[in-house]
């Protein structure tokens, strides 16, 4: 029995001795009873050194630190005790090993492992962290984190600034409780439809959002936001929402749109003038007897002062459109009588630039149209003008009516110069021209498609393109077929 | 036969002399005023059998006029066309509600076209 115990104790001192974890047992004056190998290591000694010495002979100093105390404490009161503890060795060097010191009878029993490649690391990251919360909080757009279910867990100093909330009021709270959004026109948006909510749900990002934000006292700000989800393996763990505050953006929008209205208003008055009097010499009889070079120079004047009054035309659509001033008259029309009516009264037009318009009626059976008349005569007339524009080989201009899945679809087809894929993605933005057009001195403003663009849109319809450069461009707006509304 | 009277009311002399000088020279009898109070002291006097009215005016524009107009019994029936640079959905319709009888946006129409549908309205009186 007792042969066996000892064998027991051999085998168990010789595994402690090769534990990869550092085992020690002290005594209650504070000796080494027994160290592993792994523990001399641990300790940059050996264990002849070791055992049978106190720890302040091996270590001086020790005593004074938060492990001695520790180490003392569990002595006295034979309590375990976990800890982490930075050891500094007499040459100076500094090491961080988890420590368990726990009590036996001949005085306390340590494990100890080394920690210091986990607390490196643990340090660098945090360093890290430390630096990314600095950057986060010094950045001029208000930055707000939520975890997946919306709720905050991040706001910074910007966005507290600009919304009136400390962190406290609004950590750990869902966003939209706070948080409240408008529109354009004050209304507030649902939850549901908000793009953080979408974000949530849909896990995709939404850049470049302009809305309204509303401060902690009521007022309320135009913003735009970006909101980027955050997906760790797979799976969404919250959401990044950067937004800036754009007031001044829209007051100098705000103040250009009005300026651009004042000044076509006042353009209007002496461009009419001259148009007039131009008129009232070529419609008398002053021009009788007057050479050739005269009228030419006339006309050309006439020409040149039509299109001033075309651009001033635009520019104050474009005013009425930034100022959400377009009010739509809408009549009941007969759609393909309305077109028949535009491309005829297009027809001469086109002629004097040699090019034919070619009207293709695939689809006849269209309930009336319920439309701004006007309006919906300038998109077309912009289409078939852009196309006999560019259609620089007097090729035909077609104009094809169709109805597609409850659709109709009106395109306005040309063989001209094409749009090239780079100008493609700007055709309908304010004052864009495509390079070719520049290059092909043909007269423009770049205002038509954009104007004949958010009339098309604001009939619920859409406006698409198709081109290849030197082959032509179709130009095609999708207009639903509703019902008349009863008035 | 006693020439037909027509009143210009506008501020712009270049418009103004033109359609004087045009409209004399096909045969009317012409006013001009060059602003709305002007217009409103001369039909005290005259009651014509059209005015051509410009909408921006100093004093008093041609909104106020076609207000004060619909009030005088006289005036009520005498046709009023508004020759002018305004030519919004809202600035036409509130016109046509204050009873106009034609509106015509001056950088839009020809010289020629405007002359003709004065003579086509004054030929129906």
């Amino acid at each position: 029995m007792l042969a066996q115990q000892t064998r027991v104790q051999d085998t168990l001192a010789n595994s402690l001795d090769y534990l990869l974890e550092g085992c020690q047992i002290i005594s209650f004056d504070f000796r080494y009873l027994y160290v592993n190998t792994t523990v001399a290591k641990q300790g940059k000694s050996s264990k002849k050194e070791l055992l049978g010495h106190t720890m302040m002979e091996m270590y001086p100093g020790i005593e004074k630190t938060e492990f001695f105390a520790k180490l003392r404490d569990c002595m006295i009161n034979r309590k375990l005790s976990v800890i982490e503890n930075e050891f500094i060795f007499p040459d100076g060097s500094k090491k961080w090993f988890e420590l368990r010191i726990e009590p036996v009878p001949e005085g306390v029993i340590i494990f100890s492992i080394d920690i210091n490649a986990k607390k490196a690391t643990e340090t660098k990251l945090r360093k890290t962290y430390l630096q990314d919360e600095v950057i986060l909080e010094s950045i001029g757009e208000g930055l707000i984190v939520t975890d997946q279910y919306g709720k905050t867990t991040m706001i910074n100093r910007a966005a507290q600034e600009m919304l009136g909330y400390i962190p406290e009021e609004v950590l750990g709270q869902q966003v939209i409780t706070w948080l409240s959004m408008q529109d354009e026109s004050g209304h507030t948006i649902l939850n549901r439809d908000r793009p953080l909510s979408l974000v949530l749900n849909q896990s995709k990002p939404l850049m470049n959002i302009t809305s309204y934000y509303i401060r902690k006292n009521k007022d309320r700000f135009p913003v735009n936001i970006t909101i980027t989800p955050i997906i760790i393996e797979g799976k969404l763990t919250g959401i990044i929402e950067v937004f800036r505050d754009i007031s001044k953006e829209k007051a100098i929008d705000k103040a250009k749109t009005e300026f651009v209205s004042v000044a076509s208003h006042a353009l209007r008055t002496p461009l009419g003038i001259a148009k007039w009097y131009l008129e009232a010499i070529s419609g008398e009889k002053y021009l009788h007897d007057a050479p050739d070079i005269l009228i030419n120079y006339l006309d050309e004047i006439y020409k040149n002062n039509e299109r001033l009054l075309v651009l001033v035309r635009n520019l104050l659509s474009v005013s009425r459109i930034d100022q959400g001033k377009i009010k739509d008259v809408p009549k009941k029309i007969d759609v393909i009588e309305h077109i028949k009516l535009i491309v005829k009264d297009m027809q001469i037009a086109a002629l004097k630039d040699h090019v034919s318009i070619i009207l293709t009626i695939k689809h006849t059976d269209f309930p009336p149209l319920y439309i701004d008349p006007l309006r919906f005569r300038e998109v077309l007339e912009n289409l078939i003008t852009n196309a006999i524009k560019y259609d620089t080989k007097n090729k035909p201009v077609e104009v094809i009516v169709d109805k597609k899945t409850n659709l109709l679809s009106i395109s306005v087809k040309d063989q001209g110069i094409g749009i090239s894929e780079e100008d493609k993605k700007k055709i309908f933005s304010k004052f864009f021209r495509a390079e070719k057009a520049i290059s092909n001195n043909t007269e423009g403003s770049g205002l038509g498609l954009y104007v004949t663009k958010s009339y098309v849109e604001g009939w619920n319809g859409s406006i698409t393109l198709l081109s290849k450069e030197n082959k032509g461009s179709t130009f095609t707006i999708h207009l639903p077929i509703a019902p008349i509304p009863k008035t | 036969m006693k020439k037909k009277q027509i009143i210009i009311a506008e501020d712009e002399p270049a418009y103004r002399n033109l359609l004087k000088t045009k409209l004399i020279d096909e045969g009317y009898d012409v006013i001009t005023v060059i602003n709305g109070e002007e217009l409103m002291t001369n039909l005290k006097k005259n009651t014509p059998q059209l005015i051509l009215l410009d909408l921006i005016m100093p004093l008093k524009n041609g909104f106020q006029v076609l207000e004060e107009l619909k009030k005088i019994k006289d005036l009520k029936k005498v046709p009023v066309m508004a020759i002018t640079n305004l030519g919004q959905d809202e600035e036409i319709n509130k016109a046509k509600s204050l009873g106009i009888d034609d509106y015509l946006i001056k950088s839009d129409e020809s010289f020629y076209d405007v002359i003709r549908k004065i003579k086509k309205l004054l030929s129906k009186l």
